[in-house]
């Protein structure tokens, strides 16, 4: 699966635990996903996902630890 | 009388005798058939018959005359001989014997007397085509039917159209038509007999054979051949095609010939077949299976073309063609349908292709993967095998018939096993719906998986075993030292360290840790050699709620400083030994000593310790990463915690159990698989020092004298210790390697079971031999078919779920080679780094679980025949040296990096003893010293990452996008590698290399070469390791070179400095 250079197109995606993915633009999102906005080549929603994701534990260790 | 006449050898004719004669009597080369005859007939009438056929068709009595230089072909042969057969016997002991080519008979007939009585036919490829001996049985059973004239009377025509036997039958070969060549083959009275119309009996056109001569002309029509320039295109059509796909093959090909072949009916339940399906079209939708199943869009089937001069000619006259054809997935179905109905009518109306148009001559012709053939229905009761079939590993035939045309499938038995071959019949016919049924799809977005493939993919992917109510592992080993207090936990040596003390350090080491200011959610670094202190530092860190860095205490200073920097950890917890200079991002540098001290520091904190979740951070783990930078991956208490308890349960680890640890420290190996699964049930686990794995022989003895019962061993060391001499009974039982592709099967006669399993960083176990135990896939219970074959990795471990997929995250067809993707308990948060983590944590569309991830490994696996998995090497450019992942862009960054070098590329391929090595391409400047090169490297990556060889080219070959293209590296000349680490000015080749030793310490060390590696007249600039060098002959070479030199020297400076030259250089201090 790896030459991965291709021209489809991609979204970026998030779950419910705030965590970052891309997924073919042109296919129904799995279950727990929802598009984040972005679309645009691999490289692009990837570029963009590095730009964005900046805290990268699970939303629920996050509130945790934040609950003490 | 008599058939004189002669020919050169036709290619179909040319093509078999050349197989014969790799592959002698081999099944492929023959035909044969059964005839079921009318009750009441006997022995004598057959016999008739079948003298009147061999009267009527020359092609029986076929010989290969004139010697294996000037054979040509030749009618006056014997026919066949009526031979008994006892009641019960089949056809198969026609074909026992090899046929003699030269001599005849070419065709064979058997008879089974009874009531009814049955008639066996069998021929030589070279005389009878399946159609000729289907027809041949017609005739046969047409003559012997009770009321037919009787075989001394005017003899009964066969049931065929009965025109000009002689001259089409005895040109086989003649192509598009023969009435081309009639005006040249000027037809006597006796072949012109009247047809019937619809042919039938005709008695007066019945040549009685034996009174009636058969002339031929002398000089029969030659075959309409390709011309030269014909012949050129084919070629230059055909040059670099493979005849072998890379098909999902039940079993390795062997070198030898094919496997007994079997032919079987496809079922077509849904009608995918009509009385309107061309033919073409199930070609198409065949090369559309065969294009998912290999993802190859450059495809060679050869296909079966009917040259018969008419529909009953009785001879050889099927040729195959090798065609090739160019799949292209994006384009529409219609036009699939339509681009293979045109080529298949260019390749029927095309020329007979020469015999050695995809061969030389001097090579054993090739057989092909697939095959396609269309043919008529045969009589009720016949049976044979198409030609297709014979010279092929899978052949589709289309059958045609009255009631609308039937698939069939021929398959070797020994690669396809039958369940195989009925899906691959199966997605055909899906297939064909799926293009007739979408013509304006891209064929490459058809699916033709049907939900008995999704059951079975849901089956063979994943398993029941739960492992439940986890808990950390800094709990559990708690628990262990409040109830095994006195129990052993770490041996080391003559060092031992008991639960109750390993608790209490790593207590103290906790509080001191949280007296420096680490709190809940930091990572500390811990650099540290196997040894109990490192058990201590992991179960310190955790207690006090941060993560542990782990960092390999061989590394070089400057990859250890990214390291820290890129997890932002500013204490390092290492042993007095290893204390070093470290750069000065590492704040603070803490040492715990073997009595348990603590070096630097005071206060103890007394306020009580977090305690780990499940889902907090437990390591950060480095893997090779793509950006020059390694990777860091995020792993949780959960995965590791399941880890330990899934093995308890899978290896059935008890308290009476003695571990080893083998595994560098700082791998993910080592803390998330290794050390945990005993200490967790109060078993030991025993500590192999560095010495110890310095050779296979030693790393025996110290697993024997420590009575170490469970080990996991890397891939290249287990291989060796394997294949050492073990005494009858040995406390250990299971050996478990992976990490690597493990190539051989370990002896079964071993006093231990060995087994292969697969794991990756990112999601930790992902398959075990040992499950389910009943099935368990070891070198026990390997059966020689398993040996045929490279150890598989296993099935699913607990937990988890894997899919393997195409490049568009499709699931696979069972039996075919796609990327592994994974989820389960193990799975961990990702790498440290966003877009990393993205890109391969990807979300799951097949689970239940809203918002879970599947990991990409890109491995490329399979699931054999029985669902376990064939781990087939890497989707990526990702390479593993000796057991290590290394992402070749890591390597190739710091390369461009160093002064001189313009571009590079790196790759692993296997030298000839199958051993991958590390190689370097580069373009550089004028002068590069590459040893120079290789030194400066090794001040930066890990020694696994240095390149073993560096091949200087002029530039790298790149594709139409400008990227590398790798596969047009050049093939490493080994035997010039070997010794191009002399100066680049022989580059040019114009000066030789002086490769003799200059001093007598050079003569030393190419003496020290020659006598580990078993090889003579080696010189200075011979490479220790491209000749065969492992890192155990290299210990053994090290030893050997300080007992003789007397100087200091680590396997380290070997591997860096790997000539004569260049280590005399290090040795007298001339570099380093």
């Amino acid at each position: 699966m790896d030459e991965r250079e291709d021209d489809r197109e991609y979204s970026v995606v998030v779950n419910d635990e705030e965590q970052f993915s891309i997924w073919f633009a042109d296919r129904p999102l799995p279950d727990g996903w929802r598009a984040e906005g972005t679309s645009g080549t691999r490289q692009e929603c990837l570029d963009h996902i590095e730009r964005v994701w900046t805290d990268m534990r699970p939303r629920s260790v996050r509130e945790r630890l934040a609950a003490g | 009388m008599g058939v004189t006449a002669t020919r050169a050898l036709p290619a179909i004719q040319e093509r078999l005798r050349r197989s014969e004669r790799w592959a002698p009597g081999h099944g492929s080369h023959t035909v044969a058939a059964t005839v079921p005859l009318p009750p009441g007939v006997g022995r004598r009438a057959v016999a008739a018959a079948l003298d009147a056929c061999t009267g009527a068709h020359p092609a029986l009595r076929t010989r290969l005359a004139g010697g294996d230089q000037d054979a040509v072909l030749s009618w006056d042969g014997p026919g066949p001989s009526l031979e008994p057969l006892a009641a019960g016997e089949d056809g198969s002991a026609l074909t026992a014997k090899p046929f003699d080519l030269e001599r005849g008979p070419l065709v064979r007939a058997a008879l089974v007397e009874g009531s009814p009585s049955t008639l066996h036919l069998a021929a030589h490829r070279c005389a009878l085509d399946t159609t000729a001996l289907r027809l041949l049985a017609a005739e046969v059973a047409a003559r012997v039917e009770p009321g037919a004239p009787g075989p001394s009377g005017p003899g009964p025509a066969p049931t065929r159209p009965a025109t000009a036997p002689a001259e089409a039958e005895a040109a086989p070969g003649a192509s598009r038509g023969a009435a081309a060549r009639e005006s040249r083959a000027p037809r006597t009275a006796a072949r012109t007999p009247a047809v019937a119309p619809g042919g039938g009996f005709v008695p007066a056109a019945a040549p009685d054979a034996r009174n009636s001569p058969i002339t031929v002309p002398a000089r029969p029509p030659a075959p309409l051949t390709a011309t030269a320039a014909e012949a050129q295109a084919a070629r230059e059509e055909l040059a670099g095609a493979a005849a072998l796909l890379d098909l999902p093959l039940d079993a390795a090909r062997g070198a030898g010939a094919a496997g007994p072949a079997r032919t079987v009916a496809v079922p077509d339940p849904d009608g995918a077949l009509t009385g309107r399906t061309e033919p073409s079209a199930v070609l198409a939708a065949y090369l559309a299976v065969l294009h998912r199943y290999t993802g190859r869009a450059d495809l060679l089937v050869a296909v079966e073309v009917d040259r018969r001069p008419h529909p009953g000619a009785i001879g050889q006259y099927t040729e195959l063609v090798p065609v090739r054809f160019r799949f292209d997935a994006a384009a529409t179905a219609s036009d699939l349908l339509s681009a293979v109905a045109d080529r298949l009518a260019a390749v029927k109306g095309g020329p007979v292709l020469p015999h050695d148009v995809l061969a030389e001559p001097t090579e054993q012709p090739p057989r092909f993967s697939a095959a396609f053939g269309v043919r008529r229905l045969g009589p009720a009761g016949v049976t044979a095998v198409p030609a297709a079939a014979a010279e092929s590993e899978l052949a589709l035939t289309v059958v045609e018939a009255a009631g609308g045309p039937g698939l069939e499938l021929t398959h070797d038995t020994e690669l396809v096993v039958e369940e195989s071959a009925d899906r691959i019949g199966r997605h055909v016919l899906t297939m064909l719906r799926q293009l007739l049924d979408h013509p304006d799809t891209a064929v490459g977005d058809l699916d033709f998986l049907g939900p008995e493939d999704h059951e079975l993919l849901r089956r063979w992917g994943r398993t029941d075993d739960v492992v439940d109510r986890l808990r950390t592992v800094p709990e559990l080993v708690a628990r262990r030292a409040r109830v095994t207090p006195d129990a052993v936990a770490a041996v080391l040596g003559e060092r031992t360290l008991t639960f109750a003390e390993l608790d209490r350090r790593a207590d103290r080491l906790a509080r001191h840790l949280a007296a420096e200011g680490i709190a809940r959610g930091d990572a500390v670094g811990l650099c540290m050699p196997r040894c109990p202190e490192l058990l201590v530092a992991m179960l310190a860190v955790h207690r006090a709620g941060a993560a542990a860095l782990m960092l390999d205490p061989k590394a070089p200073e400057a990859y250890l400083g990214r390291l820290l920097a890129q997890a932002g950890v500013s204490l390092v917890v290492t042993t007095e030994r290893l204390r070093r200079d470290w750069p000065a991002e590492a704040a603070q540098v803490l040492c715990l000593l073997e009595s348990g001290e603590i070096t630097s520091g005071s206060a103890d904190a007394a306020d009580p310790l977090p305690v780990p979740e499940l889902d907090d951070i437990a390591y950060l783990v480095q893997t090779s990463g793509s950006t020059g930078l390694p990777k860091l991956v995020v792993v949780t208490h959960r995965g590791v915690a399941h880890s330990a308890l899934a093995q308890v349960r899978a290896h059935q680890v008890r308290r009476e159990e003695h571990g080893g640890w083998t595994f560098p420290p700082h791998t993910n190996v080592s803390v998330t698989v290794v050390v945990w699964a005993f200490l967790v049930v109060g078993a030991p686990l025993h500590i192999a020092a560095d010495d110890e794995l310095s050779s296979p022989e030693r790393l025996r003895d110290w697993l024997i004298d420590s009575g170490v019962t469970q080990v996991f061993v890397v891939a290249p060391l287990a291989e060796a210790l394997v294949t050492a001499d073990w005494p009858e009974r040995v406390p250990l039982r299971s050996l478990l390697t992976g990490s690597d592709r493990v190539r051989r099967w370990a002896p079964a006669h071993l006093p231990f079971e060995v087994g292969n399993w697969y794991g990756a960083n990112e999601v930790n176990i992902v398959t075990t031999p040992l499950l389910p135990w009943e099935e368990r896939i070891t070198s026990h219970t390997a059966t020689e078919r398993d040996r045929g074959t490279p150890p598989p990795i296993g099935r699913p471990w607990p937990g988890v779920r894997l899919h393997i997929l195409d490049h568009r995250m499709r699931p696979v067809p069972p039996g075919v080679v796609g990327e592994l993707a994974v989820t389960g308990p193990e799975q961990t948060r990702g790498y440290l780094t966003a877009a990393q983590t993205a890109e391969r944590f990807v979300p799951d569309p097949f689970g239940t679980e809203p918002g879970g991830r599947l990991y990409l490994t890109g491995d490329l696996v399979r699931f054999r025949h029985d669902g376990a998995l064939e781990h087939r090497g890497r989707a990526d450019h990702q390479v593993k040296i000796a057991g290590m992942r290394v992402e070749v862009a890591e390597v190739e960054n710091a390369l461009l990096a160093a002064p001189g070098v313009r571009a590079a590329a790196v790759t692993a391929p296997d030298d000839p003893s199958g051993t991958p090595r590390l190689i370097a391409y580069l373009v550089a400047d004028d002068g590069l010293d590459t040893a120079a090169l290789r030194r400066a490297l090794a001040g930066q990556l890990p020694d696994h990452m240095v390149p073993q060889a560096f091949i200087l080219l002029d530039a790298l070959p790149l594709n139409s996008g400008d990227k590398i293209d790798r596969r047009a590296l050049p093939e490493p000349d080994w035997t010039a590698l070997a010794s191009a680490s002399a100066p680049s000015s022989s580059a040019d080749g114009e000066e030789a290399v002086d490769n003799a030793p200059r001093t007598e310490l050079e003569a030393a060390l190419v003496k020290v070469w020659e006598e580990i590696l078993g090889l003579s007249d080696l010189g200075v600039h011979d490479n220790f390791f491209l000749l065969g060098g492992d890192s155990l002959s290299a210990n053994r070479a090290v030893r050997l070179v300080v007992e003789r030199v007397g100087t200091p020297l680590k396997v380290r400076d070997l591997m860096l400095n790997p000539t004569p030259a260049e280590l005399s250089e290090v040795l007298s201090g001339g570099a380093v």
